[in-house]
């Protein structure tokens, strides 16, 4: 399974995997992507190719791994994580 | 047929400088986010990588053609080494160092993603010198540069790249760096977490360590500490006596045991959770370095309490620092670590003198390196990334993940980062076993654990309790409960909000908590004073936390602004139309979108505080407050 991850601190909120990707991703009011669904649908992934392709600042990542999709978004306590 | 090559050159080199003027237009517009409604920037992208490709057809025809045409006779040399032409050496000679910027360029953008963005960027830069440079070759060697219609094209590319530039400049000086978008501090860079005033003050008790527990929880091997009392990991001499000496150490507790790897079963038996907030399996994020080590781990003792509200790390090292350092040796044995950091707040003095003179007492018995570094003061950087890359970098800021710490950290080294609480517990359960670190706990959770209580005690406190203990218990015991008000704080950093009447009876228990939507955290309990007034604290502690964003991720940035700001006038009783509707759908919105979990915590905690103080936020939207403290901001009473 592929699963996109957005690197949040090189992400400047371009936009375009928005613009090629408007299944899964949203914009905030000041542009930085929603990620709806991280799981990316064999249908859509040439167009999540080309995003990794674009991305200005090679923020949107894709990601093989089956067990990717907890790491990516790892947060089941919704606190600040000291370990 | 010469004519033919001839004309090929003029006009392939035409050709390929109209493309090249395309490119670098089509690469500023895409640097500087130009669209519109019915050309989205990943056309202009798209366009730009394209079009800088097919260039390289018109640039091989031009110079093989140039090359091979036997009226210019200029060969091969001429054409790859810049200057060694005869036939104007240095027109020509132009044309070859534009050929290897260009190769330069479209080179390092096919493996961008393996020579990282930095690289890239700046060898992108030489965009600019290129360009130039292949029109001057095209003006000095151009048998078509004096016709009227060739001037044209090279005034209209010149015009071109000049106003695209020019754009370009004035777009960037609008941009201001993210970080500095960050607020300042709402206070001023003292390093004790106060914003609201109840969140206790410079001064820590551990002193009078409460007697929290059931009678006859302890029953296991003969001389360990028992569970009653908090006497397990503050067990020992008083708190008064400081901090404990390597001799009275090692008479209290024995020799540190070393069971190499055998231990991670015992600690994945035991049970034992994560201090430093997240509660992950101690045992099963050994098992994971351990699998990956060859020996050549690094164990990072994490006691960098940050801004954050806690205490008791830095109680702990303070007085038990062998049982800390015992830990961290424990875990380097186990998981194969040639390396120990210990990574304690440079604000910590005591704590950091303790570990220290521990250090210096027993540092020729340390078969690997045990090195002290302090980290700086801050709201983050106790993250687990943010410690790994202060000891690397000097830059405590969290980093993205993947790769986790786990895989790649200390050195690039697979890396253990665990909180000294949960490392000197390793320590006891490395002496006693798992059965009798599971005979303490009241419910599903086993074991004690180190809180942090403030607010409504003259000092804040760090005791230890057995899990499971009710909140109002631990609170009375401390003399926390009378002066209490509507709120408390519980977990970690900020935490969340409960009512402390109705949760009087909460268990301290994660797994309990877990289902109230509630965290243990880090064990951090702050009192909501009755004097104080839980809409303007929610909104002064959501001013701090904008202000202790590391200023790296943009949602956290604009988000806890936003939400800072909101709050702030809902609390002064001046909203702005879409200030609740705004504070929802960023509450909703922020979670999970940073490299760590700071923006998560923020919002869980001003989501938690509309809800616990729904009436006094109603109140406040009205101008009102039923303290009557609303509109300075402040509390006019502050505890402590």
């Amino acid at each position: 399974m592929t699963v996109l991850n957005i690197d949040r601190v090189a992400c400047d909120g371009r936009g375009m995997c928005a613009e090629l990707l408007p299944e899964l991703i949203d914009l905030d009011e000041w542009g930085y992507p929603i990620v709806r669904g991280a799981e990316i649908p064999l249908h859509l992934m040439e167009h999540a190719r080309r995003a990794v392709e674009v991305c200005p600042v090679l923020a949107f990542r894709l990601f093989n791994d089956p067990s990717a999709a907890s790491k990516v978004n790892p947060r089941p306590s919704s606190r600040p994580v000291r370990r | 047929m010469t004519n033919y090559l001839w004309f090929s050159t003029r006009g392939a080199g035409i050709v390929s400088l109209i493309m090249f003027t395309l490119v670098v237009v089509l690469g500023i517009l895409t640097a500087s986010r130009w669209q519109t409604r019915n050309w989205p920037q990943f056309v202009t992208a798209g366009l730009h990588r394209s079009l800088a490709l097919s260039s390289l057809i018109f640039l091989v025809i031009h110079i093989v053609t140039a090359v091979v045409d036997p009226f210019t006779n200029l060969g091969w040399s001429a054409a790859f080494i810049p200057f060694s032409s005869t036939y104007r050496p240095v027109a020509l000679g132009l044309g070859s160092v534009a050929l290897y910027l260009l190769a330069a360029l479209i080179l390092t953008s096919l493996i961008r993603d393996r020579i990282g963005l930095r690289t890239w960027r700046v060898i992108h830069w030489a965009a600019y010198a290129f360009w130039p440079v292949a029109l001057i070759h095209g003006i000095g060697t151009g048998s078509d540069s004096g016709a009227v219609w060739m001037r044209a094209i090279n005034g209209v590319c010149i015009s071109a790249v000049a106003a695209a530039a020019a754009w370009r400049l004035w777009e960037a000086s609008t941009r201001q760096p993210l970080a500095d978008l960050v607020p300042a501090p709402t206070e001023d860079s003292s390093h004790i977490v106060n914003p609201a005033g109840f969140l206790g003050g410079p001064r820590v008790e551990a002193g009078t360590l409460v007697s929290v527990g059931p009678a006859g929880a302890a029953r296991a091997s003969a001389g360990a500490p028992r569970a009653r009392g908090g006497d397990r990991l503050l067990g020992g001499p008083v708190a008064a006596a400081g901090a404990e000496s390597y001799a009275a150490h090692r008479a209290r507790l024995g020799r540190m045991p070393l069971h190499g790897p055998a231990l991670i079963p015992a600690v994945e038996a035991a049970g034992l959770l994560g201090r430093g907030g997240a509660g992950f399996p101690v045992g099963r994020k050994w098992r994971s370095v351990a699998e990956r080590s060859n020996g050549h781990a690094v164990v990072v003792a994490n006691g960098a309490e940050g801004k954050s509200t806690s205490r008791k790390d830095r109680v702990l090292m303070s007085l038990r620092p062998h049982l800390v350092l015992d830990g961290a040796l424990i875990a380097a044995n186990a998981v194969g670590a040639d390396e120990v950091v210990m990574y304690i707040g440079t604000e910590h003095r005591p704590a950091l003198d303790a570990m220290t003179r521990a250090i210096a007492e027993r540092h020729r018995e340390f078969t690997i390196p045990v090195r002290l570094v302090e980290a700086p003061i801050g709201f983050v950087v106790g993250e687990s990334s943010a410690a790994v890359h202060y000891i690397n970098t000097g830059d405590a800021r969290p980093t993205m993940a993947p790769p986790r710490t786990f895989e790649s950290g200390v050195g690039g080294r697979p890396t253990v980062v665990s909180n000294v609480e949960s490392l000197a517990y390793t320590a006891l359960i490395a002496r006693y076993g798992p059965d009798w670190y599971r005979a303490a706990g009241r419910g599903e959770t086993r074991g004690t654990a180190l809180v942090t209580v403030s607010g409504t005690t003259p000092a804040q406190r760090v005791v230890e309790i057995e899990y499971g203990t009710p909140l109002g218990e631990v609170l009375e015991r401390v003399g926390a409960w009378t002066t209490a008000g509507q709120g408390v704080m519980l977990g970690d950093s900020f935490g969340a909000w409960a009512d402390v009447h109705a949760a009087r009876d909460l268990p301290l228990d994660p797994a309990v908590m877990k289902q109230y939507g509630l965290s243990f955290g880090a064990g951090v309990i702050a009192v909501l004073p009755a004097t104080t007034c839980g809409v303007i604290e929610t909104a002064e502690v959501m001013a701090y936390m904008a202000g202790e964003s590391a200023g790296q991720c943009g949602p956290c940035v604009y988000g806890l602004n936003a939400l800072a700001e909101a709050t702030q006038r809902l609390a002064v009783g001046r909203p702005n139309q879409g200030d609740l509707a705004g504070i929802a759908r960023w509450g909703s919105q922020l979670s999970g979108r940073g490299a760590c979990a700071h923006p998560d915590g923020a919002v869980a905690f001003v989501n938690s505080g509309l809800q616990i103080f729904a009436d006094e936020f109603a109140l406040h939207a009205r101008g009102g407050c039923s303290l009557r403290v609303g509109r300075a901001g402040r509390p006019m009473v502050a505890a402590g």
